[in-house]
């Protein structure tokens, strides 16, 4: 498999803090993923040395096989990214800005031009000095699709987004970008859930783990156990097991590890008067909280 | 090329407002100087310093906002991550700025050698020459720091901070080196002084628009800043040094230097505000100087003023001159003022000079014999911009000075010709010599030649200058009352 996007072993550090530590990510060819973690997580930091903004300290980035340090000019004829943080040209009309990218772009395509400024309801003829925030990002959008990217990568686009204007980006993403490699960093998870086809976690720098969606919602469920008579945990509690919670008769938890062939006999060695059990499962936004709230107790 | 010409068009289309701002303020500058010959900094500077500072102000913020428009420095501009050609790049802000800055001083310099009659194409490779240089000079160190920045107002800072660095630097070579000591020198040290900053601006664009190593960038420039501004003032004591054409008949040590305590000291101008800075001079008391000998201050003074209310502030401006009542110091004095005693405390460098005179002209229109060199004329083809032309025939050696003296007035200057051996004055370009001068004596506006011409006292003197040797002396005035108590508000 083909992955457009490789850091290896990627350390980056800011004065005293380490803001990546031997991160490792694979983003597969085609894939839509949700790179996500707390705030200074990061993720920013990760994006930037991939677009080599930052270089890395020690490991690498490859990005389509070239290492990060070296992208020049042309490598970023097929890349497009939008940052939240991109101080963008703010005297240039949309019109303009669009016209005054094309040649830099030999796979520029002035109807997916057109179309994505129609679709987003870009006013051309204005500054992009005096668009919203939202309308902004949605030229910036624009502006790194129209050329057919093979890889885009969004840092925190939705940041600020009111969520009418989160879904026309979205849609604008997906449609604009089919079959493009896509990395993606962003609190909002509700949306991410929607099309993300695998999800990173961060924490303090390192990679949590990297799965696909499918198997993520798999493994994470919320677990509810009904007791004969009231019991406290165990000693013996599982650490795949996140935050237990205890009233007289009922203990929750969150398996990380969720099988669902092993579960109960696993609940029953712990609790042998069970006398129910139910799993749930878990929205990305529930599994990110809970791991996210995991990190800081541990913290 | 195709690339670099796309980004020069929308830097045009972007900056066209700023840009016509230049080319009006070079225009301007071609127009009100019909005669004065010259272009660049020197010339420039002639017409005064309001539009000498609003040209470097308009040609620094051309050429940052030309950099800014496409950022390097920094994480968050939107070109960084787009298939920019850096080379492409470069040579779009080189075009622009060839066409907008560099064309514009070419232009008016063939204007004003064109209206001061000299042919244009003799002068051509001399003007290319002189603006390449000028270019340099006023363009590249803002073009530095242009890539190291991503916005107006960190750059306004930077400018600020190289400003007050150089000063710093400045400042402590002039109190930790010696006169006289063993140093090479080039004949000018402004040129010397700006071979690590040219050099250092070059590295930091091309390590910025080849690696945008921006941290590496700005710590190279402030390194070559500092080494500029102690080059300046290192090589001015070097110069001097190096200029030395023969020793001294007598101890340059007998020669005492002391502030006249005895004498009051007269007040001349206010610096800005009255409160702020104001201007006095102070008469110097100098022993041991043979006849036929003088001193000239070269290098940056130090000095600083002391009261017990009001503390030690540093003075800015503290220059002596040779004046028709003898050696003064002229100095800055920044407030707060008091009554309390202040202790003025200046170092100040001297070159030692033997004067010999070549010819005594008198002060009025019309061509005169200078002595046996050859012939002087006193042009007034416009009243206010009078002109002393001098034709040389023989060779002489040492530096050329020519002076206007009348009873309490006795100004010289040898700004025209710097190098020592053979020479010929002509009216052509910065050769020219028109009875204006930076040196000709403080915040001077020239030789009043209208003032002189009604004086049947007054002439011009012309004369050769010789170092024979530099000397620094301390100067302390340890009891000095401002006797301005009344304009200067002081209760």
């Amino acid at each position: 498999m083909n992955y457009p996007i490789r850091c290896m072993d990627l350390s980056k550090k800011f004065r005293r803090v380490q803001a990546l530590d031997r991160l490792n990510l694979e983003v597969p060819e085609g894939a839509i993923y949700a790179l996500i973690g707390a705030n200074g997580a990061g993720k920013t930091t990760a994006i930037k040395t991939m677009m080599n903004i930052h270089e890395p300290d020690s490991g690498s980035v490859e990005i389509s096989g070239k290492d990060s340090r070296r992208l020049r000019g042309r490598d970023f004829e097929f890349i497009g990214y939008v940052s939240e943080n991109q101080k963008m040209p703010e005297w240039m009309t949309v019109d303009y800005l669009m016209g005054y990218l094309k040649p830099f772009y030999p796979t520029w395509d002035d109807d997916a031009a057109t179309g994505l400024i129609r679709k987003f309801g870009l006013p051309g003829d204005r500054k992009l000095s005096q668009l919203s925030r939202g309308m902004k990002m949605k030229a910036a959008l624009a502006s790194s699709l129209a050329c057919h990217p093979k890889l885009v990568i969004l840092d925190e686009p939705f940041s600020g987004l009111d969520p009418l204007v989160r879904d026309e980006f979205i849609e604008g993403l997906i449609e604009g970008a089919e079959g493009t490699t896509i990395l993606i960093s962003s609190h909002d998870l509700a949306e991410i859930e929607s099309f993300a086809s695998h999800a990173g976690y961060l924490e303090r720098g390192r990679m949590q783990f990297s799965e696909e969606m499918a198997s993520l919602s798999a493994r994470f469920r919320e677990v509810e156990v009904t007791l004969g008579e009231p019991a406290g945990l165990p000693g013996n509690w599982p650490a795949e097991w996140l935050q237990p919670q205890t009233s007289p008769a009922v203990v929750r938890f969150i398996d990380t590890r969720f099988d669902e062939n092993t579960i109960g006999e696993r609940v029953r060695k712990l609790f042998p008067r069970m006398t129910d059990l139910s799993t749930r499962a878990m929205p990305l936004r529930e599994i990110f909280v809970a791991l996210a709230r995991e990190e800081r107790r541990a913290a | 090329m195709k690339q670099a010409i796309h980004i020069f068009r929308k830097d045009v289309r972007r900056l066209w407002p700023l840009t016509l701002v230049v080319v009006c303020l070079f225009a301007l500058y071609g127009m009100s100087s019909p005669d004065k010959g010259g272009s660049g900094i020197p010339a420039l500077a002639e017409q005064g310093p309001f539009l000498s500072i609003l040209i470097g102000f308009a040609c620094w913020s051309v050429a940052a906002l030309s950099i800014h428009e496409d950022a390097l420095a920094e994480e968050s501009p939107f070109w960084i991550t787009r298939p920019y050609n850096r080379m492409s790049l470069l040579a779009a802000k080189a075009l622009f700025l060839f066409v907008f800055m560099f064309l514009p001083l070419l232009a008016t310099g063939i204007l004003l050698e064109a209206r001061a009659g000299v042919g244009v194409l003799p002068s051509l490779g001399h003007l290319l020459a002189f603006d390449i240089a000028v270019s340099m000079w006023l363009i590249l160190p803002a073009l530095a720091i242009g890539t190291v920045t991503n916005n107006m107002k960190a750059f306004a800072g930077s400018v600020v901070t190289v400003f007050f660095i150089s000063f710093v630097a400045a400042r402590w070579t002039v109190t930790h080196l010696d006169p006289g000591s063993s140093m090479p020198a080039t004949n000018d040290p402004n040129i010397l002084a700006w071979v690590p900053m040219v050099l250092a601006a070059f590295c930091v664009i091309g390590l910025q628009y080849a690696t945008r190593k921006t941290q590496w960038s700005r710590a190279m420039l402030a390194v070559a800043i500092i080494a500029s501004a102690f080059l300046m003032e290192r090589n001015s004591v070097a110069l001097a040094s190096s200029q030395i054409v023969s020793p001294p008949t007598f101890d340059l040590q007998q020669i005492q230097i002391a502030f006249d305590e005895a004498t009051v000291p007269q007040y001349e101008s206010s610096l800005g505000s009255i409160t702020r800075n104001n201007c006095i001079s102070v008469a110097l008391n100098v022993q041991g100087l043979p006849a036929g000998t003088e001193l000239r201050p070269f290098g940056r003074p130090a000095a600083d003023v002391t009261s017990v209310p009001a503390g030690t502030r540093s003075i800015l401006y503290a220059v002596p001159e040779l004046t028709g009542e003898g050696y003064r110091e002229h100095i800055c004095i920044p407030g707060p003022y008091t009554t309390a005693p202040e202790t003025l405390r200046a170092s100040l460098n001297f070159e030692v000079i033997a004067v010999s005179v070549i010819a005594k002209i008198p002060a009025r229109p019309g061509t005169f014999a200078a002595g046996k060199y050859g012939r002087c004329e006193i042009l007034t083809p416009f009243p206010e911009n009078t002109q002393l032309l001098c034709d040389l025939q023989k060779p002489l050696t040492g530096t050329i000075s020519a002076g206007l003296e009348y009873p309490g007035y006795r100004v010289y200057t040898n700004s025209f010709v710097n190098e020592s051996g053979p020479f010929r004055l002509s009216p052509v370009s910065r050769e020219k010599f028109d009875g204006f001068s930076s040196t000709a004596g403080r915040g001077s506006r020239g030789w009043p030649f209208e003032e002189a011409f009604a004086r049947p006292d007054a002439h011009f003197v012309l004369r050769t200058e010789h170092i024979i040797g530099t000397i620094r002396r301390h100067l302390v005035y340890r009891h000095f009352v401002f006797p301005w108590t009344t304009k200067l508000n002081i209760k």
